[in-house]
Parts: C-alpha cells; sequence; structure tokens
C-alpha cells in the first residue's frame, strides 16, 4: 500500500465518480464529507455506494471519507460502503484515539455482520486540528486496522488561528510530527491538498518539503494535479536506474550479505532501500 | 408527505421525483435527452429497483440529462427514502 | 470603405439591384458561398434576401458548409426560393427540417475535397459564386487578410472564384490602390459587391472549436501525444493534421514539447490554422503551415509577413483529382468522430438518434491519405456511446482508420500490426475496438436502434462521387 496521489472525488456528482478512475490517481477517495451540503448527504451516500456496487474501478484504489464520527451520518456512511470493492475508508477529524477505537469497533461489527473476512476493510484518519496533531503518538497505536494519517492544513491552520501560506512554515511542525509518528508506527502519512490548481510550480515546491518531512503521498483535488505530485513523490530516472543495476548486480553475485557498487558498500539495510525502488519501479513498468 | 425528490437537472445527472397514488400501478414518466436511445433502459432500472424495494403504488417522474445505471437508482432510492421520511432509521439499500 | 468618386468604377456596386441587373440570378440557378466567417457570417444572409426579393425560385445552394447562424434558410425553403442544398454539414433548423422531410430534394453531403473534385469534374457546375472577402480593390482583386473584418485564408473562395460561371466578390472595404496581396485575382472576379458589414470575425473561432477543456480531453490528448510519438513513423520533417478543438491544442502542446528536446521539426502542419499552430510556426516546432482555412483572425498577420505560412486553396488541400495535394503527404491525422463501430468505420455528420450535428469537413479526404489516422473521442458523451456495433451513417470508412484513442484506452485496428508493435514494445497498453466497445456499453447499456423511414433525405458521397451512405428522415 503505497500511493503517491491521492485524489478527493465529490460524492455527489456522477459525472466526476464515474471518470474518477481515468486520471492515474494511484487512490481515489469518494467524498461523503466536506463536498457534500447537510441537505444532499443521503444522496451522496447512496450515490456512491451505488457506484461502488455498478461501475468498474479497478486500476486504482478507493476509499471512501465518509463524515466524521461524532456526526449522525457516520454509521451510515460506513454502512452503505462496507462490502463493496473499497480499500478501505479514511475519517476526517480525527482527534483522540478513543475515536479510532470507536471506528475499528464499529468496522468490526460491519464486517461481522456482513459476514466479510475480519480486517478486510483498513481506514485512515485525517488530522485537521492542534489536539489531532498532539495526540499523533496515541492515534498511530490504538489499532492495527488503521494503515494511515492523511493532514487536513485548511482546518489546522483554522483551529490554530494563523494564516495558510503557499510556503507553509506554519504547517512544518505538524507535518513533520505526523510523519515521524506515522513512520515510527509502521504507518504511512499523506499531506495535505494544495488547493491552487493553476500552480503546478508551487504544487512541486509543496511535495518536495512534505517529501523531505518524510509524507509519502498527497492528496489532490484536480486531475491536472497528479502528474506532478506522482513524479514528485516517485524516485527519480537516476535513482530508479541505479536502484535496477544495483538489483542486478545482486544477482549476479548470487545474493551477498554485503557487496561494493560502484564504489559503496551495500548492506542490507541500504540494500532494502534499492529493492524498493525496484519492486516498485524498476520492474518492466509499462508507463 | 406527498412526493420526494432527488438529483439535479445538470448534465450525467438527473432528477428524480417520487409520490404515492392510490391505484395498485407503477406510472413512469421519463424526460430525457437520450430518450430515443435509452429510455427503455431507464424504465428498467426504476421498475427493477422499485420491485427490489416492494413499492407498488407509485407514479415516478425522471428527468434525465444522460445519468448513467448507477446514478439513475442511486437518486431513486434517496427519493424513497426521502417520502419515507418517518424517522426510519433502517437503511433500506441491498 | 474607401470609395472614390474621381475615378469611374464598373466593376463595383453598392446595390443588389445594380448588381442583378449586370448579373442576373434566374429560377433554378446554382449559387455558392464559402464558409470562412463560420458563425460570424453575414453575407449569406445578406445576397439571398436580396435573391429572395426579387422572387427568383428553385436555387441550388452549393455551399462549402452551413452552420447554426444560417437558420433563415429554412424559411427560404418553405417558400421556395432555396429548394436544394450541397453542404459539408448542416446545424440547428435546417438540419431539422431536412430530417423531418422538409426538402423535397435530398441534400449532398461532401467533404472540402470532394467538392473540389465535384467543381473540376463539372459535377458541381456553379452559375454564381458569391465570395466573401474582407477586401477588394476596383479591379475585382480579393484578398481575406485586409480590411476591417480580415479573416485569414481565402483557400475556399479561390477554387469556386477560378471555376464559377461568374464571380461577385462580397466585401465591406474597397481598397483604395490595387491590393498588394492578392489571393484571388481579377481575372476571374466579374463584379465586386459593397455591402456594409461582411460579418463578425469572432464567430470565426465558433463554430465546432470548443475552447472549453474538461480533464477528460487532457486524459485524450496526453494518449494521443504518445501514441502519435511512439507509433513507429519518424516526425522529424513528417506532415501532420491536428484538427482543432481543446483536445487538438493539447496535443499540439505535448508535442511541442517533444520536437524542441529532441531539435526535430515537422515538415508542415495542415488543416484548419489556430493560434496555437502560429505560435508553433514562429517557435519552429514547424517549418510551414498550410492554411486552407484560419480558425483565428490573427492568422492575417501571419499570412502577410511570413512566408512559410502559406494560404492555399481546397483543390492544393484535399482535391482528390489532384496527385499533389496536400493530404497526399500527410503522414499523421487526428481527427474527431460522433460514433465509430467496431469495423472502424466513422461517423462525423450524424449522431446517434439520427440527427444532423456537424460536418464532413476533410475527414473522409485526410483519413484517405494520411499515413497514420487516429480519432480521439471520449469513449461515451452523456450517456451516448461512441463506439457501436454499427454507425448511424458511415462518413468514412474503416479501411481508412487505423486507431482510436479514448479516454479509456487506446484500440488499433487488427491488420496494422506494425502500429501495435510499435506501441506495445514502448508499454502502450493496446486494445481490441471490441474489448472498447464492451467498455463502452458497461458505462452506457446498449442503445436502442432509432426508427428512420426509407425517405432519402441526404446522400453522403466519397471523395471521388460515388454514393458512401444515406441518411434517412426520421419517423
Amino acid at each position: 500500500m503505497f500511493w503517491r496521489s491521492i485524489m478527493y472525488v465529490p460524492g455527489n456528482t456522477p459525472s466526476m465518480i464515474q471518470s474518477s478512475m481515468i486520471y492515474g490517481a494511484d487512490a481515489i477517495v469518494l467524498d461523503l464529507e466536506d463536498s457534500v451540503e447537510e441537505s444532499e448527504k443521503d444522496s451522496a451516500r447512496n450515490l456512491v455506494s451505488c457506484a461502488l456496487k455498478m461501475l468498474d474501478f479497478s486500476g486504482t484504489d478507493v476509499f471512501v471519507r465518509t463524515n466524521s464520527v461524532d456526526s449522525k451520518h457516520f454509521q451510515r456512511d460506513l454502512r452503505a460502503v462496507a462490502g463493496t470493492c473499497i480499500y478501505g475508508i479514511r475519517v476526517p477529524k480525527v482527534q483522540k484515539a478513543q475515536e479510532i477505537v470507536y471506528i475499528d469497533q464499529s468496522i468490526t461489527e460491519i464486517e461481522n455482520e456482513l459476514s466479510l473476512p475480519g480486517g478486510i476493510i483498513k481506514f485512515m484518519v485525517s488530522i485537521e486540528s492542534a489536539l489531532g496533531v498532539i495526540n499523533i503518538k496515541e492515534i498511530c497505536q490504538a489499532s492495527t486496522r488503521l494503515i494511515g494519517v492523511a493532514f487536513g492544513a485548511e482546518d489546522f491552520t483554522y483551529d490554530m488561528g494563523v494564516k495558510r501560506t503557499k510556503e507553509g512554515n506554519e504547517l512544518a511542525f505538524a507535518r513533520s510530527t505526523l510523519a515521524l509518528t506515522a513512520r515510527a508506527y509502521g504507518k504511512i502519512a499523506i499531506d495535505c491538498v494544495f488547493s491552487d490548481t493553476k500552480d503546478p510550480e508551487g504544487l512541486r515546491k509543496d511535495c518536495e518539503i512534505a517529501r523531505s518531512f518524510g509524507m509519502t503521498g498527497k492528496s489532490v483535488i484536480h486531475p491536472g494535479q497528479i502528474e506532478v505530485v506522482n513524479k514528485s513523490f516517485s524516485p527519480s530516472d537516476q535513482e530508479i536506474g541505479q536502484a535496477r543495476r544495483v538489483i542486478e548486480l545482486y544477482k549476479k553475485l548470487g545474493c551477498p550479505g554485503v557487496f561494493s557498487f560502484e564504489g559503496n558498500m551495500v548492506d542490507l539495510p541500504v540494500l532494502k532501500k534499492y529493492q524498493r525502488i525496484y519492486e516498485l519501479y524498476g520492474r518492466d513498468k509499462g508507463e | 408527505m406527498k412526493s420526494a425528490s432527488c438529483g439535479r437537472t445538470k448534465k450525467g445527472d438527473v432528477l428524480i421525483t417520487v409520490s404515492r397514488i392510490e391505484t395498485e400501478e407503477v406510472v413512469i414518466n421519463i424526460k430525457s435527452t437520450v430518450k430515443e436511445l435509452y429510455a427503455r433502459e431507464i424504465e428498467r432500472t426504476v421498475r427493477e429497483e422499485l420491485s427490489r424495494a416492494g413499492k407498488t403504488s407509485m407514479e415516478i417522474t425522471v428527468d434525465d440529462y444522460g445519468a448513467l445505471d448507477f446514478a439513475i437508482k442511486a437518486r431513486l432510492i434517496t427519493a424513497l427514502q426521502r417520502l419515507e421520511e418517518t424517522g426510519d432509521d433502517k437503511n433500506v439499500l441491498a | 470603405m474607401n470609395s472614390t468618386d474621381v475615378i469611374k468604377v464598373n466593376k463595383v456596386f453598392n446595390s443588389f439591384e445594380e448588381l442583378f441587373r449586370e448579373i442576373p440570378v434566374n429560377d433554378g440557378m446554382t449559387i455558392s458561398f464559402h464558409h470562412h466567417l463560420r458563425e460570424g457570417d453575414a453575407v449569406m444572409f445578406q445576397v439571398l434576401k436580396s435573391i429572395q426579393k426579387t422572387g427568383v425560385k428553385g436555387i441550388t445552394l452549393a455551399c462549402t458548409s452551413l452552420m447554426n447562424t444560417h437558420d433563415f434558410i429554412a424559411d427560404m425553403i418553405s417558400e421556395g426560393t432555396v429548394s436544394r442544398i450541397q453542404t459539408s454539414g448542416l446545424k440547428g433548423k435546417l438540419a431539422a427540417m431536412v430530417l423531418n422531410g422538409g426538402m423535397q430534394e435530398p441534400v449532398i453531403f461532401r467533404s472540402h475535397g470532394s467538392r473540389a473534385r465535384a467543381v473540376s469534374d463539372g459535377e458541381l457546375k456553379v452559375d454564381i459564386a458569391f465570395i466573401a472577402a474582407s477586401a477588394a480593390d476596383m479591379f475585382g482583386n480579393a484578398n481575406a487578410i485586409d480590411g476591417p473584418n480580415a479573416f485569414g485564408s481565402l483557400g475556399y473562395g479561390v477554387w469556386e472564384a477560378q471555376n464559377a460561371k461568374k464571380t461577385v466578390i462580397v466585401t465591406d472595404y474597397l481598397s483604395r490602390g490595387i491590393l498588394r496581396d492578392i489571393s484571388i485575382s481579377q481575372s476571374y472576379v466579374d463584379a465586386v459587391m459593397i455591402v456594409p458589414a461582411i460579418g463578425n470575425t469572432a464567430g470565426v473561432k465558433e463554430g465546432s472549436l470548443k475552447e472549453r477543456s474538461n480533464p477528460r480531453d487532457s486524459v485524450i490528448a496526453a494518449d494521443v501525444a504518445k501514441t502519435i510519438i511512439n507509433c513507429g513513423i519518424e516526425l522529424d520533417q513528417s506532415g501532420i493534421q491536428m484538427g482543432s478543438g481543446s483536445v487538438s491544442l493539447q496535443v499540439g502542446r505535448y508535442l511541442s514539447g517533444y520536437m524542441k528536446e529532441r531539435d526535430k521539426k515537422f515538415k508542415f502542419g495542415l488543416g484548419g490554422i489556430t493560434q496555437d499552430l502560429i505560435d508553433m510556426l514562429n517557435n519552429g516546432t514547424f517549418e510551414s503551415l498550410l492554411d486552407v482555412q484560419s480558425f483565428d483572425p490573427k492568422a492575417c498577420n501571419s499570412i502577410r509577413n511570413n512566408k512559410n505560412h502559406h494560404e492555399i486553396d481546397v483543390n492544393t488541400y484535399a482535391n482528390p483529382l489532384n496527385r499533389s495535394s496536400a493530404v497526399n503527404f500527410l503522414d499523421i491525422a487526428v481527427l474527431s468522430a460522433t460514433e465509430i463501430d467496431t469495423d472502424w468505420n466513422v461517423n462525423v455528420l450524424t449522431g446517434s438518434n439520427g440527427s444532423i450535428i456537424g460536418a464532413i469537413g476533410g475527414h473522409q479526404d485526410v483519413a484517405a491519405a494520411s499515413k497514420i489516422t487516429i480519432i480521439a473521442a471520449p469513449l461515451f458523451r452523456n450517456r451516448i456511446g461512441v463506439i457501436r456495433k454499427k454507425v448511424t451513417t458511415v462518413v468514412t470508412p474503416g479501411e481508412n482508420i487505423d486507431i482510436l484513442v479514448t479516454d479509456f484506452g487506446i484500440a488499433v485496428k487488427e491488420s496494422r500490426q506494425d502500429i501495435i508493435k510499435n506501441l506495445t514494445d514502448n508499454g502502450i497498453k493496446v486494445l481490441k475496438i471490441e474489448d472498447l466497445y464492451k467498455k463502452c456499453i458497461s458505462f452506457t447499456s446498449e442503445p436502442c436502434t432509432v426508427r428512420f423511414t426509407d425517405k432519402v433525405a441526404a446522400i453522403v458521397q466519397t471523395p471521388d462521387g460515388k454514393v458512401q451512405d444515406y441518411i434517412y428522415k426520421k419517423v
């Protein structure tokens, strides 16, 4: 599970849902929360549910962003999408470990009720407040079903009472904390949305910052952002070429415990990094 | 509530209005930008869902702008739920 | 307008009355117009209204194309002024009228190349050609790059002028001196008719060009560019026709970047010339442009000042009787479609519900001649599937089509194993058209067949004048 680009799709717009799988996003999130007005929550829920059952989403992993756990919609949202082709759900505005426990229990209940394989529905959470950032350690430890955390910068900066800027200094601590903690507990960390859809250079810089903290992917809100994000969170052609050569040499030498590659020592920890790149990018990849 | 509706009169979407009627029949009125090509399929989708939901005395009005089957079904389901709106929490999705 | 009182002009007319005294319009005549001004055309209206006033009946209207702005012709058909139409395309009220049986005689649809041929082989004998030009001089020379309503290339008008029995230039700008740039020579011109305005050049950009882009177009454009780059044709010094519209614009940008990186140039760009193509001429992506129709009034300066921006007439563009026509030198063509079937036949004229919604343009000519022909289209538009078992109207036969690029995948015709190998070797997934068809109906479901009568509403010709298909009147 390694997603560079994760695209939000408004859950109440049929035309966007039915073409969401063509843009090359590593994953998509069908949204029942912020892109859907209160009076239309039921429409969106049913639309997403029918879409999941009747359209072919192969080629991308699908998440559904439910409404937050304290809203009256959460249980219905979960129920509407459980047992479909989703990889999991994304739950917004999570602040405390007990919410994680609640989410995990809710999913377990539904899996049992629908006789689904246990653990098949994963979940991610969005951290969008100061308290959420502070509690990240407890949040990450609270469930093995939790696979990752995403950062929601708009609500976070609102909570903090600070201005959101393109340079993003105000987000540094939160990004770093989330990435660090997620990594420590084996979860992935997904960076926040870059709202300016007409500034690819600004987007690229934002991705660089997120990547430098150790985040491995980013949420996007428009198909036009996918190419930049995928590229930013992929190793460069050079790195891929290098990984390929390392693995070829490794195999040629009969898989030794340590060897020399272009003057540098490659032992197991170093080899694993190259292997990861090779597995994901270095093998026969049809662009 | 006598009738309820769901959906939008926009490209790729459909506005469905449902109402209970006295007689034991299902009346379907279809207005569609792709009527000549897909009216039959639209009607089939509507009848199938009504049958599955056990609805036998309904008038359905479909104002369609090229919505695919999943959207027609979803908008119909929501409209029926809204009509039911009696505080009944049971989710009617299969 | 610069008319002079000092010099006696005898070719220039200021009223239709005077003009028709000199060049009479009689019952049953064939008259022609070009469509360079597209939705901004006002010439057809002024000329036809004046003809109607004379009481003449039974005119055959042979236009290079007809647009929404020509809806007024429907009334003229009802009351008998116009009784036959020959064109490349139809829209709006006229199209509806033709399909509902409002015309006695079937409409004849021809591609631009087919029309050029019809005019040279005598199938289409034009009595009077009324040619809108943005500038003319008192001798009768005309162009479309000078004057307040300049629209660029006069490609369709030039061939008309050379072949019609009588030629009337219709302009709103009479030049004081002899024109410096002459597209139509005075020797072909019998009269110059001055009108208050020939039209509105803002309309040149409309009428088939959708500037609004949607994200699905970007997916299609990226795949079209990838296909062109990897299909096996050496792009350096090649000739390409990309069409116009948001997909074509984006394809152009991708290719521009690709060519620049590798220091390659297209030998020529062909077809409708947009501002983007002119930019690519200026930045060296194209060595030359062959302009039969300008889609941007800014082309005027380019034609005037850049010797590599050639104005070509429709005979040079695509006449099948002309071995030297430009389409014969095309390597790559990108075309659109309303429908395509699993035998690769393409429809670009009618919609799946039987209505006439487009024009053939150069589609048949380009597809027949180009080394590789690519159709770029979404898998479905507002639920209407683009891929079908059989197209509603065959405009361009499957033997001339090689590749289909949709937003849900790329298909290549089985017989083009060379292209399939080149694309697959470069990591591009190639599907069979039957698989794309299945994908299409998995979204839209199978459509009902629309019912038609057996009364012919229109004939679709092949470029060499035979019948390609018929369009029938609706039930």
